[in-house]
């Protein structure tokens, strides 16, 4: 067992290069739908209690998952929250330097046990700390799709 | 008493920056060549084989049919795990301890080099509808929870960039380690943002590598070795997988991982009993996260215990002496398998300039990286 030759030449290098196509769709299922329904149509926001383990999710969902119990009802939370962390990111998903840095944040939401990523819109990273309290910024309902872009990020109540 | 596992035969690449001249195939081969050596055994001589890999790692949608060949398990019982090679590393323990295998293989690789669009790919492990289409890095993610870990006061600035400096230094002393450097708490904290408060210098860089490792049962362990590390005890645990509803303070994973094997190990006081550790530390707060998640130190405490260098090679707990992911480079699913490699290398007494005098029982730690929350740890003794 065991090789006696490698390649010991930069230049007798090689390699073939490959990419797969890769779609998808993605089922939003009972929960999901009921959440961006509420956005689209109404602007709310929708979560599950579950009852049993008094865990509030957002968005809603269909089902617990601490105890597995069946979630069917739904409660309006306000979709507002604060800051629970947020960091100011510099690169790009190619690794280039963005333009202007982007603020994500970490959103403790209200009435809730749940925390949304999202960012943050009209506030400058060194005015942003933990506990500041946020509000939702969505795009006017005609151009609503029943999508998490239907939300533009977060800003300061 | 129940029956222990033995490690009896270690094969390893060098982990590189790049392995231009080696395919992933090649890698894991000269691994697997070296390792059945060591035990002096050969293929045909192994009960059963357990694989890492990640399909969109690899780049094919069943890369699990590819570990195969290249160890010698064509027609051979084989599994393959995708997660971390720790947790390949107790299928491994299991099916020993069914007594239905005497001798079995436990393998992992990184051909991180050949991912040309690795943000991607991570990006691509988001939820699809409620995070993927923010754009979001993976680091953007460790930003986040970095960010929580300061504001919480866990530890400093500083003492995170302390981490890099020791596991960097360490690497130095490491043959196999890819990025080993002397460097500042300055250097990291004037390198580039990604994504404040992580800096480039706070990031595991990737590597690759192939470790495999022939496991025995206890009563063959004498005819394989003569210098046998035994598998005291292994868990693993997986937190939430949605950003909305998992634990962002603590690693609750880790801990969970951590109990299990320390109950497996009959480890009551882990502070006390363990000698080194080698925990993931793919972005610098981790290793302090993870430190405190496996109750070595008490929250809060692992910063200033490695400002003080209670976790450098010659403090009370030395942690990451082989340079961890930071100093030795981030390996995927094989990142577990380095650090068992250390351990055993340690426990043997054969880790050289960087050998833990005394070295008895030693801790491996794995977490699958952002933006997962599963987690696998072993505890291993001479």
């Amino acid at each position: 067992m065991g090789l006696t030759e490698k390649i010991n030449r930069t230049d007798h290098l090689s390699y073939f290069e490959g990419q797969i196509p890769v779609e998808y769709v993605y089922t939003y299922g009972l929960g999901l739908e009921k959440f961006f329904r509420a956005i689209k149509d109404k602007g709310q926001f929708l979560a599950s209690r579950c009852k049993a383990c008094g865990v509030t999710y957002l968005p809603a969902r269909s089902f617990c998952e601490r105890c597995l119990g069946g979630i069917e009802d739904t409660v309006e939370v306000p979709g507002t929250g604060s800051v629970y962390s947020w960091t100011v990111v510099h690169l790009n998903m190619d690794e280039t330097p963005k333009e202007e840095p982007a603020i994500l944040a970490l959103i403790d939401m209200d009435g809730t046990d749940c925390r949304f990523m999202h960012y943050l819109t009209g506030v400058k990273a060194e005015d942003v700390k933990a506990g500041l309290k946020v509000k939702p910024v969505l795009k006017a309902k005609k151009d609503r799709v029943g999508h998490i872009e239907d939300i533009l990020g977060f800003q300061p109540v | 008493m129940r029956e222990r596992v033995a490690i009896a035969g270690l094969g390893y690449t060098a982990f590189t920056s790049v392995s231009p001249g080696s395919s992933y195939r090649e890698l894991t081969y000269e691994a697997a060549v070296k390792a059945y050596q060591e035990a002096g055994i050969e293929p045909k001589d192994v009960d059963s084989f357990v694989c890492t890999s990640e399909d969109m790692l690899e780049g094919y949608s069943i890369s699990d049919e590819y570990c195969n060949d290249q160890l010698g398990a064509v027609l051979k019982p084989a599994q393959t795990i995708p997660g971390d090679f720790l947790h390949s590393l107790a299928v491994g323990v299991m099916h020993i301890l069914t007594e239905k295998f005497d001798i079995v293989v436990v393998q992992a690789l990184s051909k991180a080099s050949n991912m040309k669009t690795i943000p991607d790919l991570l990006n691509f492990a988001f939820d699809p509808v409620l995070n993927r289409p923010l754009d979001v890095t993976a680091y953007a993610v460790a930003g986040l929870e970095m960010n929580r870990f300061l504001v919480e006061g866990r530890a400093t600035r500083e003492q995170c960039a302390a981490v890099v400096v020791k596991n960097k230094g360490n690497a130095l002393r490491n043959p196999l380690a890819g990025y080993g450097a002397a460097i500042t708490v300055d250097h990291v904290l004037d390198s580039e943002p990604v994504a404040e408060p992580v800096r480039m210098l706070d990031i595991a860089p990737y590597a690759d590598g192939a470790v495999v490792m022939v496991l025995c049962s206890e009563k063959l362990a004498p005819s394989l070795t003569d210098k046998p590390v035994w598998i005291n005890g292994i868990g693993w645990a997986s937190d939430s997988p949605t950003i909305e509803s998992r634990d962002w303070s603590d690693a609750v994973a880790v801990r969970l991982a951590g109990d299990m094997a320390y109950r497996m190990a009959g480890i009551a006081c882990p502070s006390k009993e363990i000698d080194l550790a080698e925990v993931n530390d793919e972005i610098s707060f981790k290793e302090l996260q993870h430190l405190e998640a496996l109750r070595l130190f008490e929250p809060g405490q692992a910063g200033k215990a490695t400002e003080d260098g209670k976790t450098s090679l010659d403090g009370t707990l030395p942690v990451n002496v082989s340079g961890g992911g930071l100093g030795v480079g981030h390996l995927f699913e094989c990142s577990g398998a380095q650090k068992v490699l250390e351990l055993v290398l340690q426990l043997r007494g054969e880790a050289g300039s960087r050998q833990v005098p005394g070295a008895g029982v030693g801790l491996a730690q794995a977490w699958r990286g952002i933006p997962t929350t599963s987690a696998a740890v072993a505890i291993l003794s001479a």
